[in-house]
C-alpha cells in the first residue's frame, strides 16, 4: 500500500514536471536540476511550484520553497508533507 | 488534440494551472487554423510571467492568436520613453500596464499612519501624474489600446475599524485614487482601467494574493487571480477585434419563468417577486441590461405563440415585454433551425448569436447542429440564473454610442420598413416611399468614436475587415493624404446614425480605399452605390486619376465580393490579391435616384 501511494505520487509529479518543462515524463530523472533542464530558470521555478501547490493541494512555506531545487528535493518535500497531512 | 476546440475541451474538463501550460503549448503548435493575430505588450513592475499560457488560452478561447511582448521587470521608464525601445516597433493593438502601488508608492500601501493627510494626498497626486505621463506617452506614440490596473484595497485596512470613517482613511484614499485614475484615462481616449481591485474581490484576498511569493520573486498574484486578469485583459481585446455577441436568444419556460405555460397556465407560472420567482425576475433584469446595452433580444421557444405573448403582454411582474424582442421564433421547431431563421432576419451572422436555455438535451443539440453559436445552458437552480448570464464576457464592447442603446428600435422600425415593402408594387416604390436623405461627410469628432466602433463590429459588409482604434481613425482624420468619411441615413421612420464607412488615402495620382464598411441593416438601399460615387468625385476633385479598391475575403463577407465589378472597377492583375480599379476618365458613377435628398460635406 505504502508503495503504491509512492509511486503514485512521483507519477504525478513527473507529469507536473513533464507539462511545465515541455518533456516527455521519462525524461525527469531523480537528478533533474536546473542544471539538467535547461527551462528550468527562477521564473518557471516558480510555475513549477505554483501547478504543484495546486495538483497536490498544498502549501509550501517560503524555506521549503528556496530548497526545492532538485526533482529529488520536491519529491521528498511533497512527501514529507504527506506524513503530516494526506495528500489527495 | 489537433484542434483548437478539442484543446480548449480538454482544458474545460479539468481546468487545472498544469492543463493550462500543456493547452497553451498546444495551442502555438497548432497552426491548421489561421486566427487573427492580437498584439499585446505586457509592461509591469511586477512579476507576472506565469499568467502567460492562461492568456494564451483565453486569446484562442476567443478566436484570436496572442503575439506577446513582456516588457522587462520594473522597467517601464525605459519601456516607454527610450528612444529605440522596442514597444513601438512592435506595433501592438493593446498596451497593458501592470502596476503595483507596493513599489509606485510604498507609502501609501506599507506605512500608511505615519502620512498626514496632506501628505497622502500628495502621494495620490504624484501616483497619477506618473501614470497620466506614461499614458499619455504611449498614446502618442502607439495607437493601441492601454489597459492600467487599479489599486488594490487593503485587505486589513491601516487604521483598523476607524479607517472607513475618516476622508483620508486608507481604503477611502486609494478609493479616490482609483476614481482618478479613471476619469483620467477618460479623458486620454482609448485607455481603460482594468478593475484589478474588483477582480480581487469578487475572488478573496486569500485566493488572489501570495504573500510567499511575493516576498521570494516579487510575484503577488496567484494563478487564480492570473487566470481571470487574463480573461478580462482578452474582454477589451476581443472587443477591439469585433468578437463580441450581438443578439441573446433565449428560451421561455423554466428561463424567463418558472413551469411550463402551456401546462401550468399564465396565472400558474412562477415569476413572482418572492422565491422562486424571484430568481426568474432578478433573471429577467439582467436581460434588461443587455437590452440597455444594445443587445438585441430574441425568442427561441417550443411554445404555442399565443400562450407565450399573453405572458409577455399581461402578467403583472414580468419585466420583459413583447417589445423588447426583435424577433420571435415561437413555434415547434427545432431550435437550431430557428436559431438560423433569426440570424437570417436580422441580418447578423450565425456566430453573433448567443443560446440561453435550461434545457441540457436542447442546449446539446443546438452545440452540435451550429457550432458557431454561443450556447449557455443555464444551472440546474434558478438563482443561479443571473449569475451565469452576468459573467458571460461575450457582449463587451470599447464603446456604448447612442446607435447602441437604441438598436433594438431600429431594429423595430426595420419590420415596419417590411410591411411597408410588402405593401409597394416595385422595390423602386418602396425605396421611394422610404423619403431617405443620405449625409455623406468628413469625420469629426462626433463621428469618430461610432466609425472606430464599424471598422470593429462590421463583419459582413466590409471589404477588407481591417480594425481601427479611436486613435487610429484620428491620427487618419488628421492625415491630409487620407478621408475618412461617414455616412449617415435618416427615413420616414427612423434616423439610423452613422451605418457607413469609407477611408480612402491618396498617394500621387491614384486613390486607394483603405476601407468599405455598411452596417448590414441598410443593405439594399443603395447607400453603397451613392457613397462610392462621392468617393470617385472626392478623388476627382485631387486630381486622382484612378481609384483602386480591394476585396480581402473572410469567412463572413462573401456577401461583397463582386461589388466592385458591379460598380464598373475592372480586375487589376495580382497573383494572391483580389484588387480592382476604376480610371475616373469614365463617366462619373451615377446617385440612385430613390433617395429625397443625398448631403454631402466635404471637409
Amino acid at each position: 500500500m505504502e508503495i503504491k501511494v509512492l509511486s503514485n505520487l512521483e507519477e504525478r509529479l513527473k507529469r507536473v514536471f513533464a507539462e511545465v518543462f515541455a518533456l516527455a515524463p521519462d525524461e525527469v530523472t531523480d537528478d533533474a536540476s536546473p542544471k539538467t533542464i535547461p527551462r528550468w530558470d527562477s521564473m518557471n521555478s516558480m510555475v513549477l511550484t505554483m501547478a504543484l501547490e495546486e495538483e497536490f493541494d498544498v502549501q509550501f512555506t517560503d524555506q521549503e520553497l528556496m530548497k526545492m531545487n532538485t526533482f529529488g528535493a520536491i519529491r521528498d518535500a511533497l512527501l514529507a508533507k504527506s506524513t503530516e497531512e494526506t495528500i489527495g | 488534440m489537433n484542434s483548437r476546440k478539442q484543446v480548449l475541451d480538454w482544458l474545460e474538463s479539468d481546468p487545472s494551472s498544469t492543463r493550462y501550460i500543456t493547452a497553451a503549448r498546444r495551442l502555438d503548435e497548432i497552426s491548421d487554423e489561421a486566427l487573427p493575430e492580437i498584439r499585446v505588450a505586457l509592461l509591469r513592475n511586477i512579476v507576472i510571467e506565469p499568467i502567460v499560457p492562461y492568456l494564451k488560452v483565453h486569446s484562442g478561447r476567443a478566436g484570436l492568436q496572442l503575439r506577446l511582448q513582456l516588457g522587462n521587470y520594473d522597467n517601464l521608464q525605459e519601456d516607454v520613453f527610450q528612444s529605440g525601445s522596442p514597444l513601438f516597433e512592435f506595433r501592438p493593438d493593446v498596451v497593458i500596464m501592470a502596476l503595483r502601488l507596493q513599489l509606485l508608492a510604498p507609502k501609501l500601501v506599507l506605512s500608511y499612519t505615519s502620512l498626514s493627510p496632506a501628505e497622502s494626498e500628495e502621494l495620490v497626486a504624484q501616483v497619477l501624474a506618473r501614470v497620466d505621463d506614461l499614458v499619455r506617452a504611449i498614446r502618442e506614440r502607439s495607437a493601441g489600446v492601454i489597459l492600467v490596473h487599479n489599486f488594490e484595497r487593503p485587505a486589513w485596512p491601516a487604521y483598523g475599524i476607524l479607517d472607513l470613517q475618516r476622508t483620508h482613511g486608507q481604503v477611502n484614499t486609494i478609493h479616490r485614487l482609483n476614481e482618478q485614475l479613471a476619469e483620467r484615462l477618460q479623458r486620454i481616449g482609448g485607455a481603460f482601467v482594468v478593475d484589478l481591485d474588483g477582480l480581487l474581490s469578487r475572488l478573496g484576498y486569500d485566493q488572489g494574493l501570495d504573500q510567499r511569493y511575493w516576498h521570494v520573486g516579487r510575484a503577488p498574484y496567484r494563478p487564480r487571480l492570473l487566470e481571470q486578469l487574463a480573461r478580462e485583459y482578452v474582454r477589451f481585446a476581443a472587443a477591439l477585434k469585433g468578437k463580441n455577441k450581438k443578439c441573446l436568444v433565449l428560451d421561455c419556460d423554466n428561463t424567463l419563468w418558472g413551469g411550463v405555460v402551456g401546462e401550468d397556465g399564465i396565472n400558474g407560472i412562477r415569476l413572482e417577486p418572492n422565491y422562486p420567482g424571484s430568481a426568474y425576475l432578478e433573471f429577467q433584469h439582467a436581460v434588461l441590461d443587455l437590452y440597455h446595452r444594445g443587445i438585441l433580444l430574441a425568442l427561441n421557444s417550443k411554445n404555442n405563440e399565443a400562450d407565450v405573448l399573453e405572458v409577455l403582454e399581461k402578467h403583472p411582474s414580468s419585466l420583459l415585454r413583447p417589445s423588447h424582442f426583435v424577433a420571435k421564433r415561437i413555434n415547434w421547431n427545432d431550435k437550431a433551425t430557428n436559431l438560423q431563421e433569426i440570424a437570417a432576419e436580422l441580418r447578423i451572422g450565425i456566430d453573433s448569436l448567443v443560446f440561453v436555455d435550461d434545457n441540457p438535451v436542447e442546449c446539446a443539440y443546438v452545440g452540435s447542429a451550429l457550432p458557431e453559436v454561443q450556447v449557455l445552458q443555464l444551472p440546474a437552480d434558478p438563482t443561479g440564473f443571473r449569475g451565469a448570464l452576468q459573467s458571460l464576457e461575450w457582449f463587451d464592447t470599447l464603446t456604448l454610442t447612442k446607435e447602441d442603446q437604441r438598436r433594438s428600435e431600429m431594429y423595430q422600425r426595420e419590420s415596419q420598413r417590411q410591411q411597408l415593402r410588402e405593401k409597394s408594387q416595385t422595390l423602386e416604390g418602396y425605396l421611394r416611399s422610404l423619403e431617405m436623405v443620405v449625409e455623406i461627410g468628413a469625420a469629426d469628432a462626433f463621428s469618430i468614436p461610432r466609425i472606430a466602433q464599424l471598422t470593429q463590429k462590421t463583419n459582413q459588409f466590409n471589404l477588407t475587415t481591417r480594425r481601427y482604434s479611436e486613435d487610429d481613425v484620428r491620427l487618419m482624420t488628421e492625415d491630409p493624404r487620407t478621408d475618412v468619411f461617414y455616412t449617415s441615413l435618416r427615413d420616414r421612420f427612423d434616423d439610423s446614425g452613422i451605418i457607413a464607412v469609407a477611408i480612402v488615402r491618396y498617394e500621387n495620382e491614384r486613390a486607394t480605399i483603405d476601407t468599405l464598411l455598411m452596417s448590414c441593416r441598410v443593405i439594399g438601399r443603395g447607400i453603397e452605390q451613392t457613397l462610392l460615387a462621392t468617393m470617385l468625385e472626392a478623388a476627382r476633385n485631387r486630381h486622382c486619376e484612378s481609384v483602386e479598391g480591394e476585396y480581402v475575403p473572410t469567412a463572413k463577407n462573401a456577401l461583397v465580393k463582386d461589388l466592385y465589378s458591379q460598380n464598373g472597377f475592372t480586375p487589376v492583375d495580382h497573383p494572391e490579391r483580389s484588387l480592382w480599379r476604376r480610371e475616373l476618365s469614365l463617366p462619373p458613377l451615377a446617385h440612385p435616384d430613390w433617395f429625397q435628398e443625398v448631403k454631402i460635406r466635404w471637409r
